[in-house]
């Protein structure tokens, strides 16, 4: 991890994101905070320069991204720093400034002339309507899959998740400019969803780091029977299970990260999302346990951090799902590659 | 002679009828009493349900005559409680309140039930229970609210907090120091407070599961008569242990029914799941049928409904993880129900914690079942 840029994040976050703004943007998500991390050059961390961006390389991004989930940071960091890039880079897109949503829903693609006819509708497209653009893709009659960024300020139909974060629906009917691919639809989504599951894994992390931290400050506080609970050996054995799990979660993000570029990448990030899926279910759920009613209101920022275990554990594909993934992938290179996959 | 906790065929036969003349109504109540709302609209709601299922008649049969019921049946009330729950009818969560404070009364204050208890159980009033303290809730011996005695009766001054349904309620059965500040659990008397006397005042609490189920209560000087006092002074312990095992036994029971109904309603899928659920449910039912009898019996099994509530937690969590995993609440999908869902599976994170945290129940397991001495200091 860079330092350096954990340092000023923090110092940022701390100032800018305090409880009471993330409270405040539950159901939406924070323009001003976003302005704060805009001008000094954090929401466009791990993008080159030449091409507008700060620099920085991916785990750069990745600080970022666990560092504001740290923080419960209502802005599309994930989207923009993690997914846009990958996205566009697959279909030699530019890099474009801003806050960025993802559309995963295909729509229909027509040619027109140099242009590209987009119908259909999006759904559930987190952080709609917060982005400046919203990355569209298409498949035509032949299967060609084209990919658009085009200016977010659509009709959306604004919802909301179990994390609190906003999610847009929207009819999309547009002719714009599109880039194509070589590669089928199936292998453009897993490409997607992977970069998404590591950086919702990382994400995982700097939330797990959040409720590890807020549950130790309050079992060492909080007095019951005349002493700190955490003086209770059952206390202690649950915050234990806290600690194991955070650190599965932490060895499963540094693995998947760590493997980019080799051939078992996609079994590591299933592998990972797995992971950190069961992880982030048993922290939250002990961590609500030591803290009792007080962990329940409100007021408490703990729900913050468990409502975003929760959502981020499902989003996209569920744990089921990448656990299957997992297992495909492991047996993909044959009998021969398996144990060398698990092992290696 | 108390009827079975578990239906007779008669008893199913005259409910069937009534509820295939009464279904539209019944699930419109229903529904409305589901739905997660800010504390007054949501007690409204279940007081909506709990007096029309009264005046249908099933929720006054097994209540003593004299607090207009059909006389006491603890077995024949929670046959009742059953039915509805297999026929997908919520029972208002203030009728968990009154399975709590009613019996509570009757054993220890018999003249206050007669008095009291009418409108409480036709579903006119709302009651809640002050027990928890902002310095005292596992460790609920360590209470500080404090009653002094006057001429007339008691001042009662101090803060409870975490008292579910307390927004809204018309009666508090509030326990408090009325030994010295070191006399911990001797030193407690349960006191009934009226929620509209000078200086009491109650805020809710938000909550996570989008709600305000529980809220707090400040007392200023309260005046309260000696005959609103429930069981001997500096007896209030023994109230309150005998009032927690009709907090988790009959709870655990209303509950089981509930999460049956969750089951038999979730989209297919995870079969393995479903099957580790319904045992879990199953096995709380059984061992929650056996405390019913007991309690309808007349007899108490003390620390034994621990256990209840241990298996209740687990089943909460069971049934509410597979309902996450056959129909995800992260997101709003736009279909009807998703704010319900979302507040049953956030409002389920809460069913280790209340009414005595797991770890304390598993405290009471091992120190009073199984002997094992306290922990050392």
């Amino acid at each position: 991890m860079n330092d350096e840029l954990n340092g000023m994040l923090t110092e940022v976050l701390t100032d800018h994101c305090p409880p009471a703004l993330v409270e405040a943007s539950e159901g939406g998500w924070s323009e001003d905070l976003w302005k704060v991390l805009e001008s000094v050059g954090l929401t466009a961390v791990g993008i080159p320069e030449e091409q507008g961006g700060s620099g920085g390389d991916f785990d750069d991004a990745v600080t970022v991204v666990r560092a504001a989930a740290r923080y419960a940071a209502p802005v599309p960091l994930t989207q923009t720093l993690l997914v846009a890039p990958v996205l566009r880079d697959l279909f030699g897109l530019p890099h474009r400034a801003g806050p960025t949503a993802v559309a995963w829903t295909p729509l229909r693609a027509s040619a027109q002339g140099e242009l590209w006819q987009l119908t259909g509708t999006v759904s559930d497209v987190a952080y709609a309507p917060a982005a400046s653009s919203v990355l569209l893709l298409g498949v035509d009659d032949a299967g060609r899959v084209v990919l658009a960024e085009v200016d977010a300020s659509l009709d959306w139909t604004v919802r909301t998740d179990l994390a609190g974060e906003p999610r847009g629906t929207a009819a999309i009917d547009v002719v714009v400019p599109a880039a194509a691919t070589d590669l089928d639809l199936a292998a453009v989504l897993d490409r997607a969803r992977d970069a998404e599951a590591l950086a919702l894994v990382w994400g995982m992390v700097g939330a797990l780091e959040k409720i590890e931290e807020l549950t130790v400050g309050h079992v060492t506080a909080r007095e019951q029977f005349g002493r700190p609970i955490a003086k209770f050996q059952a206390v202690k054995q649950v915050a234990a299970q806290i600690a194991g799990a955070v650190a599965i979660a932490r060895a499963a993000a540094m693995e998947a990260t760590a493997a980019r570029g080799r051939p078992d990448a996609a079994f590591a990030v299933a592998a990972a999302r797995a992971r950190t899926a069961g992880a982030g279910t048993d922290a939250a759920r002990y961590a609500h346990q030591l803290h009792g009613a007080i962990g329940y209101t409100r007021e408490y920022p703990l729900h913050h951090y468990t409502r975003r275990i929760w959502a981020w554990r499902d989003e996209g594909r569920s744990a089921v799902e990448w656990t299957e993934l997992a297992g495909r992938r492991a047996l993909a290179g044959g009998a021969d590659k398996l144990w060398e996959t698990i092992t290696g | 002679m108390s009827a079975d906790v578990l239906a007779s065929a008669e008893l199913s036969a005259e409910f069937a009828r009534w509820l295939a003349a009464n279904r539209a109504q019944a699930t419109e109540l229903s529904e409305a009493a589901l739905r997660p709302a800010p504390a007054t609209e949501y007690l409204a709601a279940q007081k909506a349900l709990q007096s029309w299922l009264y005046e249908e008649g099933w929720l006054a049969r097994g209540w003593p005559k004299e607090y207009g019921g059909t006389g006491n049946d603890v077995g024949l009330r929670a046959a009742i409680y059953d039915l509805l729950g297999a026929a997908d009818i919520a029972v208002p969560s203030t009728v968990n309140v009154v399975e709590i404070i009613a019996p509570t009364l009757q054993h220890f204050a018999p003249g206050l039930a007669e008095q009291l208890l009418s409108p409480l159980v036709a579903g006119a009033e709302a009651w809640c229970q002050g027990f928890s303290e902002p310095e005292a809730g596992s460790d609920l011996a360590s209470l500080r609210t404090r009653a002094t005695r006057t001429e007339q009766g008691w001042s009662i001054s101090g803060q409870k907090i975490w008292s579910t349904r307390a927004p809204g309620a018309d009666r508090c059965a509030v326990l408090a120091r009325t030994g010295s500040p070191e006399s911990r659990h001797r030193g407690l008397s349960l006191f009934m407070v009226d929620m509209d006397t000078p200086g009491v005042e109650c805020r809710p609490i938000d909550d996570m599961s989008f709600t305000q189920h529980f809220g707090e209560i400040f007392f200023d000087d309260v005046q309260v008569p000696d005959d609103r006092r429930i069981g001997d002074v500096d007896g209030g312990w023994a109230v309150a242990q005998y009032l927690l095992q009709w907090e988790r036994g009959m709870f655990s029971w209303l509950r089981q029914s509930a999460l049956l109904g969750m089951l038999r309603q979730l989209p297919p899928g995870d079969d393995a799941g479903r099957g580790a659920a319904y045992q879990d449910v199953i096995a709380l039912r059984l061992r929650s049928l056996g405390t019913l009898r007991a309690l309808a019996a007349g007899k108490s099994d003390g620390p034994q409904v621990s256990i209840d509530k241990l298996l209740l937690s687990r089943a909460e969590r069971s049934v509410h993880e597979l309902a996450n995993r056959t129909r995800p609440v992260a997101v709003d999908d736009g279909t009807p129900g998703w704010h319900e869902r979302r507040h049953e599976y956030l409002h389920s994170r809460s069913a280790p914690i209340y009414g005595g945290s797991a770890e304390i129940q598993r405290t009471i397991i091992a120190n009073q079942i199984l002997q094992l001495g306290k922990e050392s200091r």
